[in-house]
């Protein structure tokens, strides 16, 4: 750890020493800087030196106002001493020691706001951005906490390098009444974006959220929440447009499994009062050619929450190990709903297959009956904070499953649990540290009793591929595939300890750690352990997360019976995906 | 014919001896009867001639004559146990000897009374208590006529009287009712003889109470000058310090009836704030025709800045009328001296003498000049009369930076028991050039800042006006006019500045009134779109501990308080031009604002209609007022106002009310659209249904941000008028973040939030229809995939 808080110190030095000899010497004409650094922007530079190309009012300044602007500036940077010398045609200037934070002091919260857990606050320049920082922080933490309407004031002391947090709370408030404005849509299509209720404990990241799953649906083209606080409690008014209701999408592009790909995209949102939606998607890429529609039709009298989903899927999947046609038309019974400060969902329903392995092993020219279904879980951080990918949890339990007799030719039952914890350690804000953990749990039961019997009667969909970088990251991509037949148990733990904003540019270094073992029969998990140790970087750029890594898979406690899979180091870029 | 003369000749001289003699008879026999009868004399002189309150008495009376010859005689007169009595004033005067010895010849003019001897001692102590009925004056008639008689008696003993021998020793004199504590004063005066010059006058005064204490000693010699110049000396103790005194004084009286008089000496006063020095030279002539009076001194050990003025000169005219107490005729006077100029910083002067091309003279010559009135000022009159008119002046200061005349004048009269003063300004300083005046106040670490230190033009202060005394204080007024340009800016306008001081001079408000005329500036070329610079510290960051309530409290009790108000106005719409490449064709603004006596700013600013172009928009303003007021409690600046802005097929237009930083936006169209839409057409010049999502989200994102309140004018104005890429908006945070398309080529990030606009960036529009779109859909089963979309999208 020290070691690596080492590197990075000696990194911002460097990134500070290159840019602060840019800024350093000869702001303009008669203004000399000899210590401390001020990188000024266009406009800066005009309310320092002139303007040449202007009129006569701002061609030059003089060397007196400069002075006093360079104050202003250098205040902003947190030079709050500096020192002038003026010669009739010449001003110097140092910029003095920079005041630095040293303690961070709050009044008047009532316990409700910990300094200790805000980082970056001492030693850091005492700017007017820190301040800034430091009122958000405050606002932030007092309205997630019930408190939708605080007063809060921040004073940097230059001094002392004492900043000043002044909180005046006000009182907890409950959620009052609920105004919508949905522009003639059903106010119970609502219910199923809804993460707060009336009588709650005000909390903005349940706003938050309710906005983003509407907006994230598609049938809403704008919405926000407007508070309004009075007696004790807090009216909530949802502001909202609709958008017209069909979206016709054409996409190219490409994803860390397709490149490249096209699809042609089609939604009607408002099939009804109660925005049942239409969904039809045509795609095409090397790998995959398919055809999907489906439906979430709210239409059952009871619930505002649950819906039927018929669906249809046809495709044609090409990989390096197998080839084949699959057809797929099923109907689901769903349900969103929110609990616990948990988002629930959960869906099962039937689904009348076709397969037909052109390459590789599967079967051949069969059609069955499955059955599928999936609860997931994810909690209001995770959702709300998920690209930043700082804390929360998420969990699925999935079955897929067929019965011989039941429109199928044998019986098969695969069992899949999967689970992600954030854990920002010691809670600060922002984080140092973000531990992340995921694990996985997967077993197919087949009445063949192990994959290598009858191989070829088992569909794709159940069998266990391990690889890349969504599980084992010091292996290729679907690499430990069992001599392309591929696995029927699995148990996955990955670690990834991440260290956030220590580096310019929101880069994250990170460690990681994948552990599997894998069986070949239904509830057995056979000798060796897949390990992959590595490190690798995160950047949040702008058009989305950029992953590097580099990890060397190794083998442990090795099976000589199990088949062979070369140790090497594997090297990863991934856009869009995380941990 | 002869005879009858000479015997009527011989008969009036006959008559006259008869006369003669029998008036030496008469003389004679009073004087033998004076002199062996005091008593009966004194109780028939008591009766008959001495006022009735004042009682005569003595012990032992003796009057001897001795004949030196028939025409010269030697009289010896001594009086023991003298006690003179008076009720009102009144005095008690007890003297113990008195030993007068003088020679009388007839017929010696030079030595028809010789004085030998004088002798007076008292021991006891003389009382003598004024009031107020004592001071009454009795016959009218002119100062000289009051003091000619004695002038005659100085004229007389210069010419007769010589002492050949004095000694006057009175021990104790109180003299009480001319101060709040009785004088107590001992007087002595010793004159061996003419020839060894050994005269001497010798006082003690000495006053001891609680609201005078005073001890001073005088003494008067001539043994040390030549002539009968005499020489006094007085030093002393006061309550408030030393006074050291040497002086001579000589006063003779002509032949034609005229008083010469000359003084000079020194004054030292020596008391805890330094020592003042005076050393006047004064020369007069007192004749019946008035009183002239010349003075010369220098005064040293004045309070800073001041500390001395040399060459004061200064003449006194009174004139006289007889019979008559005083003229009707004013008295003249003129007082002029040199006062040295001082400077806190010894640069001062030579910085001031670079910039204005001339020499900064060491000091300034001040003159008093004026007339007064003793008649009123010594007597009562019901109606209103002048006591004196003066005016105060310094010699005019012309150069090449100002031209400064100053001048005051003060008119005092009296209205019955109340005094009346009339002060008035006279003055004038006119900064002829403000580039040199720039310079200096560069020089002295005063800014003009841009864009008006490129002006040139004057700026001229005027003080015409009286100091008018009124029951709230005593105020005057005083005027200044700027007229200064350059090539595109103009600030003409024109202040009064009105001072008063309240009644127990403790507080001075200054109340400056500036009507503004012309005031054509150019706003900073800077471009909002590159982000608003800060141009004052921030607020928030404290530089000192504030001041412990105690200290703050002495600041604001104790001491003399300025306290300083200002009002502006324009006096017309548009006086107010401000320049700028984005407004078209300026910002016309007019306001109305002033500082109330609390500190606190109120009133209002508004423009008029303009254009605000910026890249490829073009805004109306047609009208935007802001109020300000500063009193109230939550004072945020007020706004009201509307803007327009003509798209291709609609005019959307934006009612401001609110707050200036926190305003709130009603927006309204021509043709009539939902505000969905206005926000959609303001932000991209189509309606919502025709944009592409990330077009629809920021468009939300917006109007969402504008229901917060977390847009302000500004912000309003640059979304307005620039083409938005994109909006983010984050109501946890109320922070937004936008890019907007400075060019076909160029985009600028507004806002601070940079990880929520990475965030937003996931949505790229490349053009009007496609977007660049990133996507990961977190953690359900088998669905984790990042992807990266170009998309062309149509909502319908």
């Amino acid at each position: 750890m020290r070691l690596v808080r080492a590197i990075l110190a000696v990194s911002c030095f460097a990134l500070f020493c290159a840019c602060a000899s840019q800024s350093r010497g000869r702001i303009c004409d008669g203004v000399v800087l000899l210590e401390g650094d001020l990188p000024l922007t266009r406009n800066e530079r005009i309310l320092i030196c002139g303007y040449a190309g202007g009129s006569e009012g701002w061609r030059s300044v003089p060397l007196s106002q400069a002075e006093f602007q360079i104050r202003v500036l250098m205040q902003r940077r947190g030079y709050l001493y500096p020192r002038f010398e003026r010669t009739p045609r010449e001003l110097r200037v140092w910029s003095g020691p920079r005041q630095h934070i040293r303690e961070l002091r709050i009044h008047g919260d009532q316990g409700l706001l910990d300094a200790s857990k805000k980082r970056h606050m001492t030693g850091h320049p005492l700017i007017a951005d820190k301040l800034d920082e430091i009122y958000n922080w405050a606002l932030l933490e007092l309205r997630t906490r019930g408190y939708p309407c605080p007063y809060v004031e921040v004073k940097g002391q230059a001094w002392n390098g004492v900043v000043d947090v002044r909180v005046e709370p006000g009182s907890r408030r409950r959620i009052g009444e609920l105004i919508l404005n949905l522009n003639g849509l059903d106010p119970q299509a609502l219910a199923r974006y809804q993460a707060m209720q009336p009588g709650d404990w005000y909390d903005i990241r349940a706003t938050e959220l309710t906005v983003a799953r509407m907006l994230a649906d598609g049938l809403f083209q704008s919405a926000y929440f407007t508070q309004v606080c009075r007696d004790g409690k807090v009216d909530l008014v949802l502001h909202s447009s609709l958008g017209s209701p069909r979206l016709l999408r054409l996409g190219f592009g490409a994803s860390t499994e397709e490149l490249p790909f096209a699809d042609l995209w089609f939604k009607s949102s408002k099939l009804d009062e109660r925005a049942s939606s239409f969904t039809a998607k045509v795609h095409a890429s090397p790998r995959i050619q398919s055809l999907s529609v489906g439906s979430e039709l709210f239409w059952l009298p009871w619930s505002r929450r649950t819906y039927l989903g018929p669906r249809f899927r046809i495709e044609r999947e090409s990989e390096h190990a197998w080839e084949d046609l699959s057809a797929q038309w099923g109907a689901d019974l769903g349900r969103l709903w929110d609990w616990k400060s948990i988002r629930w969902r959960t869906q099962g329903g039937p689904t009348v297959n076709y397969v037909n392995t052109v390459r590789g092993t599967g079967p051949d020219d069969v059609g069955y009956l499955s059955w599928e279904g999936q609860l997931y879980l994810m909690s209001y951080d995770f959702e709300l904070f998920n690209r930043d990918q700082y804390e929360g949890w998420q969990a699925a339990l999935g079955y897929r499953g067929q019965r011989k007799g039941v429109g199928s030719l044998l019986n098969a039952d695969r069992l899949q649990f999967n689970a992600k914890y954030l854990w920002n350690i010691k809670n600060l804000s922002p984080p140092l540290l973000v531990l992340a953990v995921r694990g996985e749990l997967i077993s197919v039961a087949a009445n063949a009793g192990g994959i290598g019997q009858e191989p070829e009667a088992l569909p794709r969909e159940y069998r266990i591929f391990y690889g890349g970088d969504r599980n084992l990251r010091g292996w290729s991509r679907k690499a430990i595939d069992n001599n392309g037949i591929g696995y029927l148990t699995s148990l996955y733990l990955g670690l990834e300890l991440r260290f956030v904003e220590e580096l310019p540019r929101n880069l994250q270094p990170l460690l990681l750690l994948d552990l599997a073992r894998l069986g070949r029969e239904s509830f057995i998990l056979e000798e060796p352990v897949f390990t992959s140790v590595g490190l690798g970087m995160r950047w949040a750029s702008p058009i989305g997360t950029l992953r590097v890594s580099a990890a060397r898979g190794r083998i442990l406690w090795q099976d000589y019976h199990h088949p062979k899979y070369p140790e090497e180091w594997v090297y990863f870029i991934s856009f869009g995906q995380e941990f | 014919m002869v005879q009858s003369i000479y015997k009527f000749l011989l008969n009036f001289i006959k008559l006259l001896i008869g006369i003669f003699l029998f008036f030496v008879l008469i003389f004679v026999g009073l004087s033998f009867w004076f002199a062996y009868f005091p008593v009966e004399t004194q109780e028939l002189i008591q009766k008959t001639i001495l006022p009735s309150d004042l009682r005569v008495q003595w012990s032992e009376f003796n009057l001897k004559g001795r004949k030196k010859s028939w025409t010269r005689w030697n009289i010896d007169l001594r009086i023991k146990q003298l006690r003179v009595e008076k009720t009102s004033p009144r005095l008690a005067i007890p003297v113990d000897d008195i030993q007068v010895v003088f020679n009388f010849s007839f017929f010696d003019p030079a030595v028809r009374i010789g004085f030998a001897h004088l002798h007076i001692i008292s021991k006891q102590k003389i009382l003598i208590q004024l009031d107020a009925k004592s001071s009454s004056v009795g016959e009218p008639g002119s100062l000289y006529q009051k003091i000619s008689p004695y002038l005659r008696y100085i004229d007389f003993v210069n010419r007769f009287a010589v002492f050949d021998n004095v000694e006057f020793h009175l021990k104790k004199i109180v003299l009480s009712g001319l101060m709040p504590e009785p004088l107590i004063f001992e007087i002595g005066l010793n004159k061996r003889n003419n020839f060894g010059k050994t005269t001497a006058l010798l006082a003690n005064l000495r006053a001891d109470g609680p609201d005078l204490q005073l001890a001073v000693r005088a003494s008067l010699a001539m043994q040390n000058y030549p002539g009968n110049v005499p020489f006094l000396k007085v030093t002393g103790n006061t309550r408030f310090g030393k006074i050291r005194h040497r002086g001579t004084f000589y006063a003779t009286y002509t032949k034609t009836h005229k008083l010469l008089f000359s003084y000079k000496g020194k004054v030292v006063f020596v008391s805890q704030g330094g020592e003042f020095v005076l050393d006047p030279s004064i020369s007069g002539e007192l004749a019946e025709s008035g009183l002239v009076v010349t003075l010369q001194t220098s005064v040293s050990g004045l309070p800073k800045p001041v500390s001395e003025v040399k060459q004061i000169a200064g003449k006194i005219e009174l004139p006289f009328k007889a019979d008559q107490n005083w003229s009707e005729q004013p008295g003249l006077f003129k007082l002029s001296g040199r006062i040295p100029l001082s400077f806190g910083d010894k640069l001062l002067p030579l910085q001031f003498e670079k910039v204005c091309q001339c020499r900064v003279p060491k000091n300034i010559a001040v003159t008093v000049d004026g007339q007064f009135w003793p008649q009123n000022i010594f007597s009562k009159s019901a109606f209103k009369r002048p006591l004196a008119d003066f005016a105060l002046s310094t010699d005019p200061v012309r150069n090449q930076l100002l031209i400064l005349e100053g001048s005051t004048s003060v008119k005092i009269s009296r209205n019955g028991e109340q005094f009346e003063f009339e002060p008035r300004l006279n003055s004038r300083l006119k900064i002829g050039d403000f580039q040199k005046f720039r310079a200096l106040l560069d020089l002295w670490r005063i800014a003009i800042p841009a864009p008006f230190d490129v002006l040139q033009g004057s700026i001229e202060v005027i003080a015409h006006e009286p100091i008018l005394s009124t029951q709230s204080g005593e105020q005057t007024e005083v005027t200044i006019k700027t007229n200064l340009k350059s090539e595109h800016q103009q600030v003409v306008f024109a202040s009064t500045v009105r001072f008063l001081l309240n009644p127990a001079r403790s507080v001075l408000d200054v109340l400056m009134k500036v009507k503004i005329e012309d005031f054509i500036i150019e706003l900073p070329p800077i471009d909002p779109m590159a982000g608003i610079p800060a141009l004052m510290p921030d607020p928030r960051v404290e530089m000192q501990p504030p001041a412990s309530s105690t200290a703050s409290e002495m600041l604001n009790t104790q001491g003399f308080k300025l306290r300083f108000r200002w009002a502006a106005e324009t006096l017309k719409d548009s006086s107010i031009r401000l320049m700028h490449r984005y407004a078209d064709p300026y910002v016309p603004l007019s306001i109305n604002v002033q500082r109330d006596p609390d500190g606190d700013v109120v009133g209002y600013a508004q423009t008029q209609t303009f254009y605000l172009q910026y890249l490829r928009r073009r805004i109306l303003v047609e009208r935007l007022r802001v109020l300000i007021d500063e009193s109230a409690e939550l004072s945020d600046f007020p706004v009201d106002g509307r803007l327009r802005v003509d798209q291709t097929q609609y005019a959307i237009l934006a009612e401001i009310a609110g707050t200036l930083r926190s305003p709130i936006i009603k927006l309204s169209s021509e043709p009539e659209l939902s505000r969905s839409d206005i926000i959609s057409v303001l932000l991209f010049d189509r309606r919502q249904d025709q944009l592409v999502g990330g077009d629809a989200e920021t468009a939300g994102h917006f109007e969402a941000a504008m229901a917060d309140r977390a847009i302000g004018l500004l912000g309003l104005w640059a979304f307005a008028s620039t083409p938005i890429r994109n909006f983010s908006y984050n109501a946890v945070t109320k922070m937004y973040a936008a890019t907007v398309q400075i060019s076909n080529t160029v985009t600028a990030s507004l806002g601070t939030n940079w990880e929520e606009a990475a965030h937003f960036e996931l949505r790229k529009r490349i053009s009007r229809r496609w977007v660049l779109t990133a996507s990961w859909v977190p953690g359900e089963i088998d669905t984790q995939m990042g992807r990266l979309v170009l998309q062309w999208e149509k909502r319908f």
